[in-house]
C-alpha cells in the first residue's frame, strides 16, 4: 500500500500502466497488482475476521471482483481495491454476527495453572482476537489499520475518507474497550 | 448534525418517532461497547500513536504501559503476516477460467 506522506506518485503511475496492460488483453499482468498489494490487504482481512481462511476467501473474491471492474478504476488502484476488501470484511462481519457468541459469553477460565502460563503469548493472541471480535466494526477497523497494518492516521484517513481526528478517536476508543475486555487477565 | 434515520423500528412510519432514551440515541458504536471504566493513560495513547513521550510519563502509568507493550509485541508479529502463496495462484486461476 502506498503512504500518502511519501512521494509515491511513480507507483500510482505504474499501477495505471499495469491496468492498461490488463485492459488491453494481457490478464497475466494483473498478478503484479495482486503481489504488490495482497499482503497489506490480507493483514487487514485477518485482523477484521480473525480467521486466516476467511481472510484468504475475502481477498480472493475481492481481487476477482477488482479484475472484472478494472475499467472502472478512477484514481489510486490501492485505495480502490482496499475499499473492496474492507467492504468484503464488513459483509462477512454482518453475516457472522448473526451467530456470534460475544466475548463475555465465551470468557471461560483458561485452565492455565500459573500466571506465567496465563500470560503466554499464544493465549494473548487468542484473547486479542476474541476482544477484537467484540468491538463494533468501525472501531475494529481503525485499530487493525493502526496497529496491525501499521498505517499512519493520514493514510487511514485517505483510504477511509474520514478525518484524522475521527480516526484517532476511534483508535483511542478501541484501545479503551480492548483494555477493559482484557485487563482482568493481563493486568 | 443532520443524520439519516436508520432505526429499523421506524420503517414505514410517517408520524414523528417517539423520543428515545439517551442510551438509544447514542450511535451504535457507543452502545455496542460501553464506555470503559478504565481509561488508558494519555501518555500511553501518545506513545502508541508514535509521539515522543518521556519514560517518566510512561512509568507513571506502568500498568497500562506494560499491558500495551504486550499487545504491541503481538500486533508487530501480525504486521509480518504474508498472503499464503496459494491465494495468488487461485486468483489468477479463477481469472484465466473466465
Amino acid at each position: 500500500m502506498t503512504n500518502p506522506l511519501d512521494p509515491q506518485e511513480p507507483l500510482v503511475d505504474a499501477d495505471q500502466a499495469i491496468i492498461d496492460r490488463v485492459l488491453a488483453g494481457e490478464p497475466g499482468a494483473f498478478s503484479i497488482l495482486v503481489t504488490r498489494y495482497s499482503d497489506a490487504l490480507y493483514r487487514h482481512a485477518v485482523g477484521m475476521t480473525g480467521s486466516p481462511d476467511d481472510a484468504a476467501d475475502i481477498l480472493q473474491n475481492s481481487f476477482i471482483k477488482a479484475y472484472h471492474h478494472l475499467g472502472e478504476v478512477r484514481g489510486r488502484f490501492d485505495a480502490w481495491v482496499f475499499r473492496i476488501v474492507a467492504n468484503g470484511c464488513k459483509d462477512w462481519l454482518k453475516n457472522i454476527r448473526r451467530t456470534h457468541v460475544s466475548y463475555e459469553e465465551d470468557d471461560q477460565p483458561s485452565g492455565y495453572e500459573t500466571p506465567e502460563e496465563e500470560l503466554d503469548r499464544g493465549e494473548l493472541r487468542g484473547d486479542l482476537d476474541g476482544a477484537l471480535a467484540a468491538l463494533p466494526a468501525s472501531l475494529r477497523e481503525a485499530f487493525v489499520m493502526k496497529h496491525v497494518e501499521g498505517r499512519s492516521y493520514e493514510e487511514m484517513a485517505d483510504l477511509l475518507g474520514t478525518s484524522v481526528g475521527a480516526l484517532k478517536m476511534r483508535v483511542h476508543r478501541a484501545r479503551e474497550a480492548l483494555q477493559r475486555l482484557l485487563e482482568d487477565r493481563y493486568q | 448534525m443532520m443524520m439519516d434515520n436508520l432505526e429499523p423500528r421506524d420503517a414505514g412510519r410517517t408520524e414523528p418517532a417517539a423520543p428515545r432514551t439517551p442510551s438509544e440515541q447514542a450511535p451504535m458504536t457507543d452502545r455496542e461497547v460501553p464506555l470503559s471504566a478504565h481509561h488508558t493513560a494519555e501518555a500511553v495513547h501518545a506513545w502508541l500513536d508514535g509521539e515522543a513521550v518521556s519514560e517518566e510519563a510512561l512509568q507513571a502509568s506502568a500498568k497500562d504501559y506494560a499491558f500495551w507493550q504486550r499487545v504491541e509485541a503481538e500486533t508487530q508479529q501480525r504486521r509480518r503476516m504474508q498472503t499464503p502463496t496459494y491465494v495468488t495462484a487461485q486468483i489468477m486461476s479463477a481469472i484465466s477460467k473466465r
